[in-house]
């Protein structure tokens, strides 16, 4: 069993509501149970990164709830004509020329830094983004994860839902899909990753056009699972606070939301939650936080939710954080929708990489013939090339 | 042909951080049926006496204060003399500092030469003299006036074309070359350490390199043969070797040491030294997030949890720890000997007592990497397992049984040569 950790709301919340008024549609949609979670700090952002990852964004923005702010982002000024995103925003102008990054990691890294300024001044006010990327191609690889990076100073919390490419598509794609993976990995704070191999796993019998709208589908629902969870009231209060605390610094995510009602519904959202085998991940077990969102109709029983409960805190260590919430739904009647989100997976499973780069290494000999004043006796944390003072 | 085997064995280690003396006690055990023929049986060693004193008057590796040095010296010695009721004369002593180099060096010899018919150009059989004069001209190396030869080592020989051979005993050809290292320090670190020795009567039985002994310490059989990298990191420096077939392929030391890590924690946290400390060995330099121990629940709210590591420390010490790592791995790579890396990398000294150093070091070298707790441990009784203690017990290796060497000559003694040569030709030993 997991020390289960109940948000006790403070202030205003849904906790005041009789039982028998449920959550009124036309209630303001943001709704933060803490004082300081009300502030503008919590606007949600949806960026997607590259070709797939605007298409992505594009479906997202159809089916959301929520005050989200969506945003296209790619340097090929002719693929940001397509998506109906209102806010666009062009990488690289002098770097790609706006054609494109073809394929150069290398060259869509770049064309980020030279936008780094406005991206800086668009992300200041959100609280989390969210960024869709397929990773592969220069843009997704390259760019998402300096983006991340700028986001994540800005004291955003950042989560990154990236797809890996498909094998055929060639070993020079998979590399510079896994080194942008696991550059995100460091930069962003939360990554999902979903290969596109794995959606063939679900039957063989799927046309390539209807694997990538699945693969898009998918990367949007694991996103509006996230966002929900900010945007939708819930009875047993979810803050961002807790939100922040599974999501930052969380390293790989797994996100799960499934559906069930009928007499098995308790067996048959584990398996869903469990063991969805599309998104990438180390096995559940492995998780030192996890956060259970569980929306239940009026006709549930609370067996039932308890079972549910138990179950899948009983699965991951003891030591695990968990945070539960439950929202009431009249319509669901006795269906119980859950959403897991599972971070910080046991590191020995899932060695997280940290990049050291000195801006320069000395030589045995300059270092064995330094006097007292050579820049070695400068601590190397000062010496680093991504050096940031004065944080954490 | 070691008849006088001494009764005990004293080892002195002067590290920038602790002057630390063993003495051992040999004891014979029952020979080996393998080694039947041998003179001698295996030896094992009980630690009798031990004395630590902080070192003074020694920076970064080298001398400043000769005398305040023989008081660290005489102190240490003297509080292991008083525990093992043992006079200590002569020791067997550890040399390190940015002044010792090491070169590579070959020495040949014609088969053909002692032929009297010309004409037939005879190939004769290698004789066990052959290898001797094959030996003695690989130590005809360039030696600075102001540099001293500390040890040739024998790396391998070559018959004509064929290379690699570890016994060319008894092979025939036209020509013996003799490949070896030769350690060279400088006079005046030698002199230094025996003019400190002196003050604290006592005189120098060995001079070995510091990284040899722990190398000796350290490191499997199997693991000189596949090829491994040591590092031995002390307070202010760290030394570096590789072996790679059973012998040293390359050798450095660099003039840094944990004692810079200490002092970046002090400088970036601003804390003073001994907090330093303390937040070096508690906090370690794991960039993988920390498994969380058991009975430890980890927190996610930072602001309420005091066991979590300060991140930034961590930041900090690894850092340097990565600086360290990356300037020998550069210097590797300049020497071309990370070919050579391919079981492992071994991390030992009092600097690498530090939590996820084998993690920095294995994904900077790219191999797997563990910690040195001594290989010898049959000759110990399991004592002084401490990584601080693995060059003091290479040291008692060495002063135990210099013959059954990894093929390590003292210039002191010529014979040493003949012996340590028997040693691996007849009898299979390469590192115990």
């Amino acid at each position: 069993m997991g020390s289960v950790v109940e948000v006790v709301p403070s202030g205003l919340s849904l906790g005041m509501v009789p039982p028998s008024m449920p959550p009124n549609p036309t209630w303001p949609f943001v709704w933060f149970s803490r004082e300081e979670d009300r502030t503008p700090q919590t606007k949600v952002l949806v960026a997607g990164v590259g070709g797939d990852g605007c298409s992505v964004v594009e479906q997202m923005q159809n089916r959301a709830v929520g005050s989200l702010d969506f945003i296209a982002i790619d340097t090929d000024h002719v693929s940001l004509q397509a998506p109906a995103i209102e806010t666009k925003l062009l990488l690289g102008k002098e770097t790609t020329r706006s054609i494109g990054s073809g394929g150069d990691v290398e060259l869509g890294k770049a064309a980020a830094k030279e936008t780094s300024q406005e991206w800086a001044e668009i992300v200041r006010d959100y609280g989390m983004v969210l960024f869709a990327a397929g990773m592969g191609g220069g843009t997704g690889s390259g760019a998402a994860a300096h983006l991340a990076k700028i986001a994540k100073e800005t004291g955003a919390l950042t989560i990154a839902v990236v797809s890996a490419p498909f094998e055929y598509e060639g070993r020079q794609k998979a590399e510079s899909a896994a080194a942008g993976i696991a550059e995100l990995r460091s930069c962003a704070d939360s990554i999902i990753v979903i290969p596109n191999d794995r959606l063939f796993s679900l039957t063989s019998e799927i046309t390539y056009y209807d694997a990538l709208k699945l693969r898009d589908e998918l990367l949007t629902s694991i996103m509006a699972s996230v966002t929900d969870l900010i945007f939708l009231p819930s009875k047993m209060a979810i803050d961002f606070g807790s939100i922040r605390a599974v999501i930052e610094d969380g390293g790989m995510m797994v996100v799960a939301e499934a559906t069930a009602s009928g007499d098995n519904k308790v067996d048959e959202l584990i398996e869903n939650l469990l063991y969805n085998s599309l998104v990438d991940h180390p096995p559940l077990e492995g998780a030192q936080a996890i956060l259970l969102v569980t929306k239940l109709g009026y006709k549930v029983m609370a067996s039932e939710a308890m079972e549910l409960k138990s179950r899948i805190t009983g699965t991951v260590s003891p030591q695990a954080k968990v945070f539960c919430g439950t929202r009431l739904d009249e319509k669901a009647g006795n269906t119980i929708t859950a959403t897991l989100i599972a971070t910080h997976f046991d590191e020995l499973l899932e060695p997280q990489a940290e990049v050291i780069e000195l801006d320069r290494v000395f030589t045995i000999e300059q270092i064995n013939n330094a006097d007292l004043s050579h820049r070695i006796h400068i601590p190397s944390y000062k010496r680093l090339k991504t050096a940031t003072e004065g944080e954490n | 042909m070691f008849g006088r085997a001494p009764q005990f064995v004293s080892a002195l280690d002067i590290g920038s951080e602790k002057t630390r003396a063993v003495v051992a006690q040999l004891c014979e055990v029952e020979e080996d049926q393998e080694l039947g023929d041998a003179k001698e049986g295996p030896m094992t060693l009980r630690i009798v006496g031990v004395g630590e004193e902080r070192t003074r008057g020694v920076e970064r590796g080298e001398f400043v204060d000769i005398a305040k040095v023989a008081g660290s010296i005489k102190a240490a010695t003297d509080e292991a003399s008083v525990m093992a009721s043992v006079d200590i004369k002569d020791v067997v002593v550890s040399l390190s500092g940015r002044h010792v180099r090491a070169v590579d060096s070959k020495g040949a010899i014609s088969l053909t030469g002692s032929s009297s018919s010309k004409e037939t150009r005879a190939m004769r059989e290698i004789v066990d003299s052959d290898i001797h004069h094959a030996l003695e001209d690989s130590k005809s190396v360039t030696v600075r006036s102001d540099e001293k030869t500390l040890h040739t080592i024998l790396q391998d020989f070559a018959v004509d074309d064929r290379k690699f051979i570890k016994n060319p005993l008894g092979k025939t050809g036209e020509r013996l070359t003799a490949h070896v290292k030769v350690v060279i320090a400088s006079q005046r670190a030698v002199n230094d350490l025996e003019r400190a020795l002196g003050e604290a009567h006592l005189s120098a039985r060995f001079i070995v390199l510091q990284s040899l002994a722990s190398a000796k310490a350290c490191l499997e059989k199997e693991e000189t043969e596949e090829g491994v990298l040591l590092i031995d990191v002390g307070l202010g420096t760290t030394d570096a070797i590789i072996y790679f077939g059973g012998s040293p392929r390359y050798m450095s030391c660099l003039a840094m040491g944990g004692g810079f890590v200490t002092r970046d924690v002090a400088q970036c946290l601003g804390c003073d030294i001994e907090t330093a400390v303390q937040i070096k060995t508690s906090t370690g330099c794991i960039i993988e997030k920390p498994r969380p121990i058991e009975g430890r629940v980890e927190s996610l709210v930072p602001e309420k949890d005091e066991s979590k590591p300060d991140p930034r420390a961590i930041k900090v010490i690894s850092s340097r720890y990565a600086e360290i790592l990356l300037t020998l791995r550069n210097d590797i790579r300049r020497a071309d000997a990370e070919k050579f890396i391919k079981r492992g990398v071994v991390l030992t000294g009092g600097g690498s007592t530090c939590l996820g150093l084998c993690g920095l070091a294995s994904r900077i070298f790219g191999v797997r990497a563990r910690a040195g707790n001594c290989a010898e441990t049959r000759c110990f009784d399991g004592a002084l397992q401490d990584p601080c203690f693995a060059s003091v017990r290479g040291l008692l290796l060495y002063g135990s049984a210099p013959s059954a060497g990894i093929g390590i000559f003292s210039d002191r003694n010529r014979s040493l040569i003949r012996r340590a040569w028997d040693a691996l030709t007849f009898r299979n030993v390469a590192l115990t």
